[in-house]
């Protein structure tokens, strides 16, 4: 997956809470991460559609250390469990929203080393924020087909295993909101499909 | 043999055998009339709809009996009787748990009587060697006996003071003891009703089988004809409605409500679906929560069905029971249209598209389907469904919202905010605050030039205004009728700052604008006011246009008043609900500017100035004058009177016909009456007293209605009027669905002729909401907060800004329950910003609110969470232990990192560079403002009083599986073991004497919310009495002593 057109230069999210642990430099913004033929990585990929292959069990993990979620993106299956650890000497917490808003939960992890476990029911992109820390923000896809995944630093991916047909191939990223497109998987070999995203089509 | 007829015993004078022929034709003639008269009864409509409920409600029963059969019979009653089992056995096991505990409760009161009394002996005895030691030091401080007596006082003292230690440890226990015996009752409570229940819902089941059997031949035989005046299951329902009344002129007759005879399924569950059950006659009730149902407020056996919905109570046809179709105004206007073969413009019309058209109209529907027509006999016919919240007005007057009728609500707030009230007298909204600015220093914050032009057309300045218009309407138009006009509005104007008061408003420093814009967007201006051009009227859910659209301003007031008025608004307006934002003279300065710097519309720049006419003026006035005086007179008068005379009396005159003074307080004007017609009791007045004019609208109250509020004026059309008799009501340029909202507001407007018994109650916690709401209202407290689940509009104005919405004015929600009555009073009436979140720009304002405003406002907050008001015990002891338990937890839990615990701590927070927006309330103001019980069950469920809430859970809801609900846990106990509480671990063994007690204190999360609850009322607390923190070694040691005795 690529990224054409101009590339938005966004700001760096300064620290302003808890230096001694986070430290005092300002971090960049995780929006937009490119490899350096345009590649864009943290966009979620996925097959509409797409019969067949199980979903991944989990459980999948989130973790807080130096400050920061980590995976910023991950896929998780739906109803899998996902478990949540803070490895941080201060209390972060874990807010979790649909895109919209709505609230999904809000819990506090005050606690080195404390983990607690979510399930996921609704399918779809869910976003988490550190109320205590603002600069800390992760994005969840909630997927009920195995056939997602994010891109890697260099803006690929890949689904291994999937029966041959036509399918839309939905793509999200933050900045540029979801987009799909046709794809065909042919009876053997593999297909191969470019996205390009620009911001001047930019959706949200 | 003919046999002579034997002689009538008596003389008459009548001839046998022609009156048994007489009788012969009359049965002959009457026996089909009675067949005829049979048929008609068993015929009637009623009992059509009677028997298709029935079939329903057999087909329905038996589906449902036929799926239970097939599927789950046997086993729904194997699980009934093994939930039955279970449940029985629970009870069991809770009935001996609880007279366990009661055991328990018993002996733990015994075991604290024993301390007691050991430790009231020890008080006295340690009292009496007290006294011994004083006085033997007194009389010889130096000798063995006031040694011997100081060293018993001493070991009498340490015995009294273990004892105290074992009185405070029993009396503890048996608290315990007393609480869980209360749990375990309503636990044992709980079951016993679940099992009642499910007998209940058993039994239910069984009885229906039973009615069903019942065989199909009983039903027919008994509902044939003739045999069905024995016992009918067909029959007319009736129920007698106690304290409601029938206005039969001169003469009151009970209600007696007969709807169900066709609606039987109104009551019933079950057949709410609209596809299956496609018509409301055969349909549930839609609303069962609030209406018919005898759990719900208006239970039918109470209420009927016509003392909300309207219509003839005990008509069984369906015309004559006065059903009202919602279209009725638009068949008619499709009538007439194939009458005159052309629509309103004059084009030709096809009939059968018209015709096509009227049958498709519920009216048409209905005519064709029911033989429907206007009942003209019938004065009360039922609301149109568009109007049928008219229905609650009736009963609800006296409240001040109405939430659950949104039509009515919005039509009473249309009725209210554009001031219908305030020239007809309308019973329960009298005593509102004044729709229009007071006049009366009027010269002092604008020119005659802007209010000639303004009073031409409002709409041309602002065209969201409330103000409607008066002048340039459709009868008067014309030459003549611009030209009289014009010289109204010229009188007006002259009048209006011929009397205004004088007065100077001090000079305001240069501003800047762009500082003054984020000040607009910041401070909270933006949740009563817009400030675009062009803006569409939004009174229904308009929080933001409570307040006039900041447009133009610059070419109406100067800066001087705006600052003045900005700076304290009462001070021009004493009446003004505008609220005293405190703001600086800087403030003030770059608000201004800003506010002067707002566009304005094009046209009102481009409208001209009316002029008075000099002949029409003079004939207003000789037609005023000779009301009084003679024509002669009348000349002479004008003739001496000077142009500025005539336009103040023109004015003076005008003003009182229009009746402005209802609106504006005008100097003058302050005893008129309003000039219209009072409308409390308008949804009974006759339609033949309502003039139609020569206008085709349906002869009916609503449609009446509809066409006034739309077109005030029109039923002057053809009509020849002299300017007194000309209609006055101006024009509110009302959009269809506002007119909608008027009609059913107004129409609910009728006698209330009941019973008190029924009347709303406006007393007790449902009058203080009641009262809470109507300042709620008249101060536009949604605005900016959301409350009761509505408002908050401002948030609208900041997302527009790009203002973090975490920033927006706080959502109101369980205050009564969170906060102190007497805090809230104060902060009511007093405001002040910064104490509790100083990071928001937003201001409380200052309203200025009376004493009773203040107390209704707190006593409305209480009664809306059924808190305790307006006194309760101030907590002054905490104990220690939790208090101790508390401050470690509240630092385990880093409550700190985001909750200043003072002001200084926020200072401080600030200075290592945290953003105040990502802080949360300053603790140090909590034991003042919010309620004690409050703080635990915040800290327990944040989520669940303020979803969305940037508070995080601490003590999750476990999961237990889909449909239960889950007791919360507390992650502390397993947390106690990780190598970093090491120190918390210790401190806690050391209050709590052992590790297991320690882990289960701090795993419950009732008690360590307490705790944390316990620890949050200390800070800044210089009330408490209790000790400071215990020291760990003697409280450890406090069991040992109860041990040991």
């Amino acid at each position: 997956m690529t990224l054409s057109g101009p590339v938005p230069k966004l700001a760096a999210r300064p620290v302003n809470a808890d230096v001694a642990i986070c430290g005092k430099a300002d971090r960049p913004s995780p929006s937009l991460v490119l490899a350096k033929d345009k590649g864009l990585a943290n966009a979620v990929v996925w097959l509409e559609g797409a019969k067949g292959g199980a979903l991944p069990k989990g459980p999948f993990s989130l973790d807080q250390k130096s400050c920061l979620f980590t995976p910023y993106v991950q896929v998780v299956s739906k109803g899998a469990p996902v478990v949540v650890r803070n490895s941080d000497a201060v209390l972060h917490n874990v807010h979790a929203t649909t895109v919209a808003a709505a609230q999904i939960f809000n819990r506090a992890i005050p606690i080195k080393g404390q983990t607690f476990t979510e399930t996921f029911s609704e399918p779809g992109v869910v976003r988490l924020k550190c109320d205590v820390h603002t600069w800390m923000t992760a994005w969840l896809f909630v997927a009920d087909t195995p056939y997602a995944a994010v891109t890697d630093a260099e803006g690929r991916f890949s689904f291994p295993g999937v029966p041959p047909g036509t399918y839309r191939l939905k793509t999200w990223h933050e900045l540029f909101g979801e987009k799909s497109q046709p794809v065909t998987v042919p009876a053997s070999g593999a297909a191969k499909a470019d996205v390009t995203l620009s911001l001047l089509d930019a959706s949200n | 043999m003919a046999k002579a007829p034997p002689p009538e015993p008596i003389d008459h004078h009548y001839d046998i055998k022609r009156l048994t022929k007489v009788f012969a034709i009359t049965s002959i003639l009457v026996l089909p009339v009675f067949a005829w008269m049979t048929w008609q009864d068993y015929g009637r409509d009623w009992k059509a709809w009677q028997k298709k409920f029935v079939e329903n409600d057999r087909r329905r029963t038996r589906a449902a009996l036929r799926t239970a059969a097939e599927k789950i019979d046997p086993e729904a009653e194997e699980k009934y009787l093994e939930q039955r089992r279970e449940g029985a056995r629970e009870l069991r096991h809770n009935r001996s748990a609880v007279s366990e505990a009661e055991d328990e409760a018993k002996k733990t009161e015994g075991a604290w009587y024993e301390a007691d009394q050991d430790f009231r002996f020890k008080k006295a005895e340690m009292d009496t060697a007290r006294y011994d030691f004083e006085t033997r030091q007194k009389e010889s401080p130096k000798s063995a006996g006031a040694a011997s007596a100081r060293k018993d006082y001493e070991r009498l003292k340490a015995s009294y003071e273990a004892s105290t230690i074992v009185e405070q440890a029993a009396r503890a226990r048996w608290d315990e003891a007393k609480a869980s015996l209360a749990a375990l009752q309503k636990t044992k409570k709980d079951a016993e009703e679940a099992l009642a229940k499910l007998d209940a819902d058993y039994d239910r089941f069984q009885a229906k089988l039973g009615t069903l059997r019942q065989s199909d031949a009983f039903y027919f035989v008994r509902n044939a004809p003739i045999a069905d005046m024995l016992a009918p299951s067909l029959k007319i329902q009736q129920v007698q409605l106690d304290g409601l009344y029938n206005d039969v002129n001169f003469l009151r007759s009970q209600r007696v409500d007969r709807c169900v005879t066709c609606h039987l399924a109104a009551e019933t569950r079950g057949f709410e679906d609209r596809e299956k059950y496609p018509q409301s006659v055969l349909r549930t009730h839609p609303r069962l929560d609030l209406f018919v149902d005898s759990n719900s407020p208006h239970p039918y056996a109470t209420f009927g069905c016509t003392s909300c919905h309207g219509g003839r109570d005990r008509a069984t046809d369906f015309t004559r029971a006065g059903h009202m179709p919602n279209d009725y105004g638009r068949y008619e206007h499709l009538a007439a249209q194939l009458e005159e073969g052309h629509d309103d413009k004059g084009l030709p019309t096809d009939d059968d598209e018209v015709k096509e058209a009227m049958d498709e109209t519920q009216t048409g529907r209905w005519i064709k389907d029911y033989e429907w027509e206007v009942d003209k006999y019938n004065d009360l016919p039922m609301y149109p469904m568009k109007a049928v919240e008219a229905g609650c007005f009736r009963c609800h007057r006296s409240d001040a919202s109405h939430p659950k009728a949104a039509k009515l609500d919005q039509g009473r707030k249309l009725v209210e905010q554009l001031g219908c009230w305030s020239c007809h007298k309308m019973k329960g909204l009298e005593d509102l605050p004044r729709v229009g600015p007071n006049l009366t220093r009027v010269a002092s914050k604008t020119t005659p030039e802007w209010t000639e032009r303004w009073l031409v057309n409002p709409r041309a300045f602002r065209n969201n205004t409330k103000m409607p218009r008066f002048f340039y309407l459709e009868n008067f138009e014309g030459e003549s009728g611009h030209r009289l006009t014009d010289t109204m509005i010229a009188g007006v104007t002259a009048y209006l700052f011929e009397k205004s008061g004088k007065a100077s408003w001090p000079a305001v420093g240069v501003g800047d604008a762009m500082r003054g814009k984020l000040l607009f967007e910041n401070v909270g201006c933006q949740g009563c006011h817009i400030s675009e051009v062009g803006a569409e009227r939004h009174v229904m859910d308009g929080w933001r246009q409570h307040g006039p659209n900041l447009i133009g301003l610059s070419q109406k007031v100067t800066p001087e008043w705006l600052g003045a008025w900005l700076k304290n608004p009462k001070g021009y307006n004493s009446e003004t609900r505008m609220p005293n934002l405190r703001l600086s003279d800087g403030e003030i300065a770059d608000l201004v500017a800003y506010l002067m710097s707002r566009p304005a519309q094009p046209e009102f720049a481009r409208s001209r100035a009316p002029k008075a006419d000099e002949k029409e003026r003079d004939a207003l006035v000789t037609d005023y004058l000779t009301q009084t005086k003679s024509v002669v007179e009348a000349k002479a008068d004008v003739a001496r009177m000077s142009p500025r005379e005539k336009d103040l009396f023109v004015g003076e005159k005008i003003i009182g016909h229009y009746g402005c003074y209802s609106c504006h307080a005008i100097p003058g004007f302050e005893n008129a009456k309003p000039i219209g017609v009072e409308l409390s009791e308008w949804g009974n007045k006759p339609v033949h007293l309502l003039d139609f004019g020569f206008v085709h609208v349906p002869h009916t109250r609503a449609d009446w209605l509809a066409q006034k509020a739309g077109q005030p004026r029109s039923y002057d059309r053809e009509k020849v009027k002299t300017f007194q008799e000309k209609l006055r009501m101006p024009q509110f340029s009302l959009s269809s669905a506002e007119i909608e909202a008027v009609q059913t507001a107004i129409l609910g407007m009728q006698k209330e002729d009941m019973a008190d018994t029924l009347k709303v109650k406006a007393a007790g916690a449902r009058g203080a909401i009641q009262a809470g709401r109507r300042i709620v209202k008249d101060f536009n407290c949604q605005g900016c907060h959301i409350l009761e689940d509505k408002g908050g509009q401002i948030r609208e104005a900041m997302t527009a800004s790009k203002i973090d919405l975490a920033l927006a004015p706080p959502v109101i929600r369980g205050e009564g329950a969170k906060v102190q009555s007497d805090w809230l009073f104060a902060f009511l009436n007093a405001p002040r910003s910064g104490q509790i979140r100083p990071w928001l720009k937003v201001r409380m304002p200052t309203f200025e609110f009376n004493p009773d405003q203040l107390n209704g406002l707190t006593s409305y907050f209480a009664a809306l969470d059924k808190a305790r008001y307006p006194f309760e015990n101030r907590v002054e002891t905490l104990d220690p232990r939790s208090r101790a338990v508390g401050a470690k937890t509240f630092d385990a839990l880093k409550c700190a990192q985001c909750h200043p615990t003072s002001q200084d701590a926020f200072a401080l927070a600030l200075r290592a560079g945290k953003t105040p927006a990502d802080l949360a309330p300053i603790l140090a103001a909590a034991h003042t403002r919010l309620r004690y019980e409050w703080i635990a069950d915040w800290i327990k469920r944040p989520e669940e009083w303020m979803p969305g809430t940037r508070m995080p859970t601490n003590f999750p809801k476990m999961d237990e599986g889909p449909g239960k609900p889950g007791r919360r846990i507390s992650p502390l106990a397993p947390a106690l073991d990780a190598p970093a509480f090491a120190g918390l671990k210790k401190d806690l063994v050391g209050i709590w004497g052992s590790e297991a007690e320690a882990k289960a204190y701090i795993g419950d999360p009732d008690r360590v919310t307490k705790a944390l609850r316990d620890h949050v009322w200390s800070l800044g607390n210089e009330f408490l009495t209790a000790p400071q923190a215990p020291k760990a070694p003697n409280k450890t040691k406090a069991p040992a002593v109860v041990a040991a005795n």
